[in-house]
C-alpha cells in the first residue's frame, strides 16, 4: 500500500486535511488546557475554603459533638478525621495554603503535609471510633504529583491541640472527551476535508488542462492554444505552454522549409544532370549515371513526403481498398514485378486515401526490392482490415525488427545491396497505421522472407460515408 | 524538314535551356527557348509553336500567369515544369490549363513521350472539338478529378486507379459517345499501335468496369461494339472542382 497518494490532487489534499486537523486539534487541547488550569484554581479557592470552614465548625464544637461534627463534614473528595499526637506527619509546613487559610482564619495554626494518599472508600475505623488517617502509602513513581484519584493531605493542630488530617482532591478526576466535544471535532473534520477537496480541485484543473493540451498537442500540431485565464500562476502557465507551442510549430516549420529549401535546390542541378547522362554516347555508362540520379531523386522525394506526412491534415473518407489494392498493383506489375492480391475488403474503409496510398505502397515495394515477389493479402471484420505484404526475401533479424520501422534505419550493407531508399519507408507505413489508429506488425515467416501486417482498425460509427 | 514539330522552351536556367534545347534537337524535334515571359511572348510571334514546355519559376511573370494567359488566347498545349512536386502545384498547373505536368528532376526520356502524348492528342481531335481542361469530369454520378486522379463513387467512396486505368478513363471521357477502336486506345495511351492479338487494351477495359462497378456482361459505361472497340455511353459534364 502507497502511503503517499501519487497525484497532486491526492498529496495536496492530504497536506491541507493533515495541517488544518493538526492545528484544529492543538488548539483544542491548548483550549482544555487553560480550561483546567482555571478549573484547577477555582477548586483550590474552594478547598481553601472548606478546610477554613471544617476548622472552624471543629473548634466550635465540644469535644464530644466532633465525631458526630467530624462524620459530618466527610464527603467524596474531602474528608476529615482525628489524628492522635503519635501519628501526626511531619512533613514540611504548606507554605501558601497555610498562608491563606491563616488569612482567612485571622490567626495562625501549625500545619503538616501528609504527603500525597490514595483517594478511595476504607479508612474508617480507630481506636475512637473516629476516622484515621492511614499513614502516607508507598511513594511509587509520580507520586510527587497529583495524579488522578490522589488526594492531597495535611494535619493541623486545632486550637485546643486536637490534630485532625484534612485530605482532599486537588483536581478534578480527568473526564474523558466529552461527547459533544467529539462531534465537534468530526464535524470539524468532515468541513476540513470538504473544503480541502473544493480547493484543490480548484487549484489542480489547470494542470489537469495544462496536461491534457500537452496531450492535444502531441497528436495535433494545429491543437488550439489554451485560454489564459485563471489565477496568475496559471496565466502564466498557460501562457509559457503557448509560447512553447508556437516555438515548436515555428521550429517545425522551419526545419521542413529548410529541408524543403534544400531539396528543392537540388532539383536544378539534378535536372542538368539528367540532361547530360543524355549525351554520355556509352549505353551502360547512361544507364548506370541514371540508375544513381534515379536514387537521388527518390531520396529527395522520401524525405519531402515524409516531412509533408508528418503534419499534413488529409481528412478521412471511404476508400474502396479493393480497388486501392488492385491499382498498386497493377502499378508496381507494369515495371516487371510480380504482384499477387488473396482476399478482398468486405465494405470501404474510412481513412485518408493518400497516407494509405503510400503506406501499402512503401509495403509493396519494399517487398518486390527485398524479396523478388509481393503477395498481398486482405483480412476484413467488423473490428479491423488487415493488409498483409508477403516476400521471399531474406527477411530482417529478428532483433532489428523493431528498429527498421525508426526513420533513417537502414538495415547493414549486406541487406541493403543497391536498392537506394533512405530508410523512411516502413518509417512512413508505420506513421500512416498509427494515424489510423492502428499499428504495422513486422514479423519473419517461417518459411523465410518478411510479412509486414497493416493493422487498420475500423471506426465503429461510419459516420463518414459520404461526405469527405 | 516542315514536320517536325518545334517546342518552345521557357526556363530561366541557361544551361537547362541549352541542354533541353538539344536534347529535344537530338530526337528529331525542332526547338527555340526563351528565358522569361517577355522572351516567350517574341518567340512565340517569331515562331509556328507546337507546343509549350513552360517552368512555373520564372523571374518576371510567374509560368501559371503565362500559361493562364496562353490558354486565353490559343489551344497551343502546355506542358508545365516545376522544381516543387507539391500537389497543390500540379492542381494549379492543371486549373491554369497546363496540359500535363513534370517535376524537376523529370527524365529526359518522360519528358519525350509526354510531349509526344499530347501532341498525338491533340492531333486526334480537330482543335475545335478538343476539350476545354477541366478539373473535374462528372459522368453517372462518378467524379473523376484530373488533377488529383480521385475518382469518387456516386455513393461517395474514393476509388484509387492505376496509371493504366486512369489514362484509359482519361481517354474515354475525353471522348464520350464516340467509338475508339484498340489501336486509337492505344495510341492514346500508350503511344503505340496495338500489335495483332493484343488483348491489353481488352483487359484494361475489364479492369476500369470492375472499377466502375460496371457489370461485364451488362455493361451501363464502357460499351462494347463488336467488331470496332469500346465506347462511353454516357454523358461527361466538367465542372470547376469536384467539391
Amino acid at each position: 500500500m502507497r502511503l503517499i497518494p501519487s497525484s497532486l490532487f491526492g498529496r495536496l489534499t492530504l497536506i491541507l486535511v493533515a495541517g488544518l486537523l493538526a492545528a484544529q486539534v492543538a488548539s483544542m487541547f491548548l483550549h482544555r488546557g487553560e480550561q483546567e488550569s482555571m478549573l484547577s484554581h477555582a477548586r483550590s479557592q474552594r478547598a481553601v475554603e472548606r478546610i477554613v470552614e471544617t476548622i472552624r465548625v471543629l473548634e466550635a464544637a465540644t469535644p464530644e459533638q466532633r465525631a458526630s461534627a467530624l462524620a459530618a463534614l466527610d464527603a467524596e473528595d474531602f474528608s476529615v478525621s482525628a489524628v492522635p499526637m503519635s501519628q501526626v506527619s511531619t512533613g514540611a509546613a504548606p507554605g501558601h495554603l497555610a498562608d491563606e487559610i491563616a488569612g482567612q482564619l485571622g490567626s495562625e495554626r501549625e500545619m503538616h503535609l501528609a504527603g500525597p494518599m490514595r483517594f478511595g472508600p476504607g479508612h474508617m475505623g480507630g481506636p475512637h471510633g473516629m476516622r484515621e488517617g492511614r499513614p502516607p502509602g508507598p511513594f511509587g513513581p509520580g507520586a510527587g504529583r497529583m495524579g488522578d484519584g490522589m488526594m492531597r493531605a495535611v494535619d493541623i493542630r486545632l486550637g485546643d491541640g486536637q490534630w485532625v488530617r484534612v485530605s482532599f482532591s486537588p483536581e478534578p478526576p480527568r473526564r474523558a472527551l466529552p461527547g459533544g466535544l467529539m462531534t465537534h471535532l468530526l464535524l470539524t473534520i468532515a468541513a476540513v476535508i470538504i473544503v480541502s477537496l473544493i480547493a484543490v480541485r480548484l487549484a489542480t484543473r489547470p494542470l489537469q488542462h495544462l496536461a491534457e493540451a500537452a496531450d492535444a498537442f502531441g497528436q495535433n500540431l494545429e491543437s488550439p492554444p489554451l485560454p489564459e485565464t485563471g489565477p496568475a500562476e496559471t496565466r502564466r502557465a498557460a501562457k509559457a505552454f503557448n509560447g512553447m507551442q508556437e516555438r515548436l510549430k515555428r521550429l517545425i516549420a522551419e526545419r521542413g522549409r529548410a529541408l524543403a529549401a534544400v531539396s528543392h535546390d537540388l532539383r536544378t542541378p539534378l535536372t542538368r544532370l539528367r540532361l547530360r547522362a543524355e549525351l554520355v554516347d556509352d549505353a551502360k555508362l547512361r544507364e548506370q549515371i541514371a540508375a544513381d540520379l534515379d536514387d537521388m531523386q527518390s531520396m529527395i522525394d522520401t524525405t519531402l513526403q515524409y516531412l509533408r506526412g508528418v503534419h499534413e491534415n488529409e481528412p478521412r473518407q471511404p476508400i474502396d481498398m479493393n480497388a486501392l489494392l488492385a491499382s498498386l498493383a497493377e502499378d508496381v506489375s507494369v515495371l516487371g514485378h510480380q504482384v499477387s492480391v488473396d482476399g478482398s475488403a468486405t465494405a470501404p474503409y474510412v481513412g485518408r486515401l493518400s497516407g494509405l496510398k503510400r503506406a501499402i505502397g512503401n509495403l509493396v515495394d519494399n517487398a518486390v526490392k527485398y524479396g523478388q515477389t509481393a503477395a498481398i493479402r486482405v483480412e476484413d471484420d467488423a473490428a479491423q482490415l488487415r493488409v498483409i505484404v508477403e516476400d521471399r526475401g531474406p527477411g530482417i533479424p529478428e532483433e532489428q525488427l523493431a528498429q527498421v520501422t525508426e526513420p533513417y534505419y537502414r538495415l547493414d550493407a549486406s541487406r541493403r545491396r543497391d536498392t537506394g531508399g533512405v530508410g523512411l519507408g516502413l518509417a512512413i507505413a508505420r506513421d500512416v497505421a498509427l494515424h489510423h489508429g492502428g499499428d504495422l506488425v513486422l514479423a519473419n515467416r517461417p518459411e523465410g522472407g518478411l510479412r509486414a501486417t497493416l493493422v487498420l482498425p475500423r471506426r465503429s460509427a461510419r459516420s463518414a460515408t459520404g461526405s469527405p | 524538314m516542315d514536320n517536325q514539330d518545334r517546342i518552345l522552351i521557357v526556363d530561366d536556367d541557361p544551361e537547362i535551356r541549352r541542354l533541353l534545347v538539344d536534347y529535344l534537337e537530338r530526337n528529331g524535334f525542332d526547338a527555340v527557348a526563351a528565358r522569361d515571359g517577355r522572351e516567350m511572348g517574341h518567340a512565340l510571334e517569331k515562331h509556328a509553336i507546337d507546343l509549350v514546355v513552360l517552368d512555373l519559376m520564372l523571374p518576371d511573370t510567374d509560368g501559371l500567369t503565362l500559361c493562364r494567359d496562353l490558354r486565353a488566347k490559343s489551344n497551343l498545349p502546355v506542358l508545365m515544369l516545376t522544381a516543387r512536386g507539391e500537389e497543390t502545384d500540379r492542381i494549379i498547373g492543371i486549373e491554369m490549363g497546363a496540359d500535363d505536368y513534370l517535376v524537376k528532376p523529370f527524365n529526359p526520356r518522360e519528358l519525350l513521350a509526354r510531349i509526344k502524348t499530347i501532341l498525338r492528342r491533340t492531333r486526334a481531335l480537330p482543335p475545335k472539338l478538343r476539350p476545354e481542361p477541366q478539373r473535374c469530369l462528372v459522368f453517372a454520378g462518378w467524379k473523376l478529378d484530373t488533377a488529383t486522379r480521385a475518382l469518387t463513387a456516386p455513393d461517395g467512396v474514393a476509388t484509387p486507379l492505376s496509371g493504366g486505368e486512369f489514362r484509359l478513363l482519361r481517354v474515354m471521357l475525353d471522348h464520350p459517345n464516340r467509338v475508339l477502336n484498340r489501336d486509337q486506345l492505344m495510341e492514346l495511351i500508350h503511344g503505340r499501335e496495338s500489335e495483332p492479338y493484343d488483348r491489353a487494351i481488352d483487359v484494361q477495359v475489364s479492369r476500369l468496369r470492375q472499377r466502375l462497378r460496371d457489370d461485364s456482361r451488362e455493361p451501363q459505361l464502357i460499351k462494347t461494339v463488336r467488331g470496332e472497340g469500346y465506347v462511353l455511353a454516357v454523358a461527361v459534364e466538367g465542372r470547376e472542382t469536384c467539391d
